[in-house]
């Protein structure tokens, strides 16, 4: 039922969805250990007069982060959507793509050599774990990817790939283990710190992805179908599968290499989706994006104002809200 | 037998197998085919279990890449045609298609414009057309809006008769589109299948293992065993006792059916 | 028709009996060797005069304290492992079913994180029992969600969904606990054998003791359950209870290893394949000592190589095993996840 009404008026649906997201950034630019009100900050935003110090906040720390929060969490919810479309399973998630494990290798690699300065390695941290990213999620498209049953081993592939990666994580982390914590913050995905310099690694490659992604959709849903009937309708299956699959890595390797290894945005928010605007692709991605941005600044921003002082990382509070929803997915489905 | 592509343009056959050998990994289940189907037949292929009728209809429609020998689509060898333009002209039906559960029967019928409109490409005038058309001709368009699994059985095979439909295609391919249908919805499948071919004279190919739907529904039946043709023609012509008796193994009575006199055989005994 | 497990497995017996003799033979050297090597690299006539109660006291010590409860846990271990693998594999009839592909390492890993970390106040041998529970609710969520599937991908999906999950949940934990507690949990989480002394042993031994002749009797069963579930029933197997009694041992004795040594993935996962493989049936009256076997093989072996290999750094056998079983089992696996799905 809701499915048909989210068809019948997706126009206006994006369009408030776009507005929500909105009052979202607004709302996560405005929570923080120095409140500003909302209205400040969309004066600040569009350059009226606020109070300076209210500027450098908005303009310096909270800005790109949301923006960060934003763009990371569609380019999750876009990776999960094309990949639950191409392996026609709704658990399927960005970290099958071997690009997080592969990411997060680069980065304790990296860590671990950069030793003491803790700060410089924050900033250049993106530009090693991308490449890193992307070297996983080749080596798991070389290996499970050529040949015709591409679905199955493509998971097979995924799953051991990523857990021997983290093993080789693992074996680093152990010789080093001084670079555990500064790992261990990143591993589980946080928008702590993160400033302009960040946004820098992140938007050329959200830029070259979100569109790809979003350009596929059409041969998103033949492939849907299943492999016979796709050929049938003249598609290249395997080239297809393959092409989608590797922007789905572009878009988990992008993210993941300035947000952190976040998981479940990538399966969740797809899922969310899927529930209100149906299996079509061509309304699946676009919200898909939506969601993942959504939910990561709704994270973010519960984050910033409860438990402080402490702050729980992002990826964190993604697990404890993302559990129960889980379990109660997994349970629809046995049922 | 004659040779294409040089008589290609005298013939009327809409697809063509030469020397045709197929197999999967070391086992070949068609070791040399040839067969040609003429436009507007419909054609069923029949036979045991293992005999390789869908492996011979998967190959035709370009699923499966043969060993050796060619198929030909119009007379043009279709391993060398690009695949959507070979989806522009001949369109499968794969035995228990899967499916997405929350797609609408809209949404499936529309994906048959994709050789036509191309995956970027907005659906245009025509493709509306094509699909609406297609969604009416299988009775379909009042559960237009509805999810596949809430569907049952026969309308869902209906809705993918319905895809193949609006792929607008001359040729037509059926692997089994019958199988774990009840009864009435059998006839209904078969039934459409057929005003097709009279009303908009598709050519169409079906694989069928119930011997007196392939007799009832089609025009010509061809009998394979152990991947060769063993028997070719009418119904009236084909099912014969000795065919059952060498082919399927059983005796059978063969009498004329009381409405239409088409050929109807009853097994009571195997051999 | 599949032919009937007993005929091949009458025909076999020779060659059966031979490979468990040859393992057998195997598993004593590793033995030796790992009592030989070490700091104090032993020969074989020192350990002959501390069997018989003489040497210097400390390689008595080391050798009776710190290296034989290593290489006997490590030799339970890789057995109770790889009958878990065996009995998931079987039950399922899925050649990807293994603990840590199905939810059940990381259901006992997250309980036992939880209590390291939370400092919970947990007599020592109530851990297993804890882990079990871990282990059976991470299992059954896994099996309930695909139960319907007999998609071996389907199934692996699920289990790396839930596994992502718990191992989110594992790292949570560890970013609350202190930096002392993290290594100590990291080391915990990557499996390893270092440290462990007679107490641990001690405490699997009960659970070895019940568990490893339990699996060898699930051999019938697992047969039967191996032809259909309505096969099965027709032959007189109840098969649903069967079935969540094989599950839940299988999860037990995962949980027991866990509760002492962390998750140590893909023993359980290589060895009932190894044990096919190299015995040529599936009869699980040969596959199920065959597989303890070779598990014990492997994890000592893995823990010895674990050991010496980048000596004095000792590196978690956790970590090789991962490392090579990953892809190794890629290997093996390629060819029939290729020819089972798609191609009819």
């Amino acid at each position: 039922m809701m499915q048909r009404i989210a068809v019948r008026y997706y126009r206006p649906l994006i369009l408030l969805s776009l507005l929500v997201l909105f009052l979202l950034v607004v709302l996560h630019v405005a929570a923080g250990s120095v409140v500003i009100s909302p209205f400040d900050v969309i004066a600040a935003l569009f350059n009226r007069p606020v109070a300076p110090y209210e500027r450098i906040i908005v303009w310096d720390l909270r800005l790109p982060r949301a923006l960060i929060a934003l763009v990371a969490g569609a380019m999750f919810g876009l990776a999960g959507a094309i990949l639950q479309s191409i392996m026609r399973n709704p658990l399927a998630e960005p970290e099958m793509t071997g690009a997080t494990s592969g990411a997060v290798l680069f980065a304790v690699l990296w860590l671990s050599e950069a030793g003491r300065q803790l700060d410089q390695p924050g900033l250049l941290l993106p530009f090693v774990a991308l490449p890193g990213g992307l070297a996983g999620g080749c080596l798991v498209y070389l290996l499970g990817g050529a040949g015709k049953s591409a679905t199955s081993r493509l998971v097979l592939t995924g799953v051991l790939i990523s857990a021997v990666l983290r093993s080789a994580t693992s074996i680093i982390l152990l010789l080093r283990q001084e670079a555990l914590g500064a790992v261990l913050l990143w591993l589980i995905g946080s928008l702590n710190g993160r400033v302009w310099p960040h946004w820098d690694v992140l938007w050329p490659w959200a830029i070259v992805a979100l569109p790809s992604g979003l350009a596929c959709a059409g041969l998103a849903n033949v492939l849907q179908l299943g492999d016979a009937s796709a050929t049938g309708l003249g598609l290249r299956v395997g080239w297809t599968r393959l092409s989608l699959f590797f922007i789905a890595t572009l878009l988990t390797a992008g993210a993941v290499a300035v947000v952190g290894g976040i998981t479940f945005l990538g399966l969740i928010a797809p899922h969310i989706a899927r529930r209100v605007v149906g299996a079509d692709a061509r309304r699946l991605f676009p919200f898909s994006m939506l969601m993942g941005a959504g939910i990561l600044l709704a994270a973010d921003t519960i984050t910033q104002t409860i438990a402080q002082p402490v702050t729980i990382p992002v990826g964190a509070a993604l697990v404890l809200l993302g559990a129960p929803y889980f379990l109660f997915l997994i349970w629809r489905r046995s049922t | 037998m004659n040779r294409y592509p040089s008589n290609a343009s005298d013939h009327k056959a809409a697809l063509a197998a030469e020397a045709l050998a197929v197999g999967y990994g070391e086992r070949l289940v068609i070791p040399a085919l040839s067969l040609q189907i003429e436009l507007g037949t419909i054609t069923a292929l029949v036979g045991p279990n293992g005999s390789g009728k869908s492996t011979l209809l998967r190959a035709l429609a370009r699923l499966i890449a043969p060993r050796s020998g060619a198929v030909y689509l119009d007379g043009r060898a279709i391993a060398s045609l690009p695949t959507r333009e070979v989806a522009r002209h001949l369109a499968v039906l794969p035995q228990g298609p899967e499916t997405p559960e929350e797609l609408t029967v809209g949404e499936l019928v529309e994906q048959g414009r994709y050789p036509h409109a191309g995956p970027l490409r907005m659906l245009r005038e025509q493709d509306h057309a094509a699909i609406t058309e297609a969604l009416a001709q299988s009775n379909l368009l009042e559960l237009r809006h509805r999810r596949l699994d809430s569907l049952s059985g026969g309308e869902r095979q209906r809705a993918w008769i319905a895809l193949a439909l609006a792929q607008a295609t001359p040729v037509l391919l059926l692997d089994e589109p019958t199988t774990f249908l009840d009864v009435s919805h059998q006839l209904e499948v078969l039934t459409l299948i057929q005003q097709l071919n009279r009303s908009q004279g598709k050519t169409i190919i079906l694989v069928l293992h119930d011997l007196n739907q392939a007799a009832r529904f089609a025009g010509r039946m061809i009998v394979l065993h152990q991947g060769r043709i063993v028997a070719d023609g009418s119904p009236r012509d084909v099912l014969t006792t000795d065919l059952l008796a060498q082919v399927f193994q059983v005796q059978a009575h063969i009498i004329s059916h009381p409405a239409d006199g088409l050929p109807v055989c009853l097994p009571y005994a195997t051999i | 028709m599949k032919a009937p497990p007993v005929s091949a497995w009458r025909g076999r017996r020779a060659p059966i009996l031979l490979l468990i003799a040859g393992c057998g033979v195997l598993l004593a050297g590793i033995a030796l060797l790992s009592l030989l090597c070490g700091t104090p690299q032993l020969s074989p006539p020192d350990l002959w005069r501390i069997i018989n109660g003489g040497g210097s006291a400390l390689a008595r010590v080391v050798v009776l304290q710190l290296r034989l409860p290593r290489l006997a846990l490590a030799m339970l271990a890789g057995a109770m492992l790889s009958l878990s693998g065996t009995m998931l594999q079987d039950a399922l009839r899925n050649a990807l079913a293994g603990p840590e592909l199905l939810g059940v390492s990381a259901g006992a890993t997250v309980v036992v994180a939880a209590i390291t970390i939370l400092h919970l106040a947990v007599i020592f041998s109530a851990i297993p029992w804890l882990a079990l529970a871990g282990a059976l609710t991470g299992g059954s969520i896994v099996l309930l969600a695909a139960r319907r599937t007999q998609d071996a991908a389907r199934l692996v999906l699920t289990g790396a969904a839930l596994s992502a999950l718990l191992n989110a949940s594992v790292i949570v934990f560890m970013s609350l606990g202190s930096q002392n507690d993290i290594s100590v949990l990291f080391l915990f989480l990557v499996g390893s054998l270092a440290n462990r002394t007679w107490q641990h042993v001690y405490l699997v031994l009960p659970w070895a003791a019940i568990g490893i002749p339990l699996a060898l009797l699930c051999a019938r069963p697992l047969n039967v359950l191996s032809l259909g579930d309505d096969v099965a029933r027709g032959l007189g197997l109840p098969v649903t209870s069967a079935r969540l009694l094989i599950l839940v041992l299988g999860a037990a004795l995962v949980a027991a290893v866990v509760a002492v040594c962390g998750p140590i993935s893909f023993i359980a996962l290589l060895a009932p394949h190894l044990a096919r493989r190299i015995s040529k049936t599936t009869d699980a009256r040969a596959i199920l000592p065959c597989a303890a076997l070779i598990g014990a093989i492997l994890l000592s072996g893995a823990d010895l190589f674990a050991r010496m290999a980048f000596a004095p750094q000792e590196l978690p056998v956790g970590v090789w095993t991962t490392l090579v079983g990953g892809p190794f089992l890629l290997l093996l696996l390629r060819r029939r996840l290729g020819a089972r799905r798609g191609e009819p």
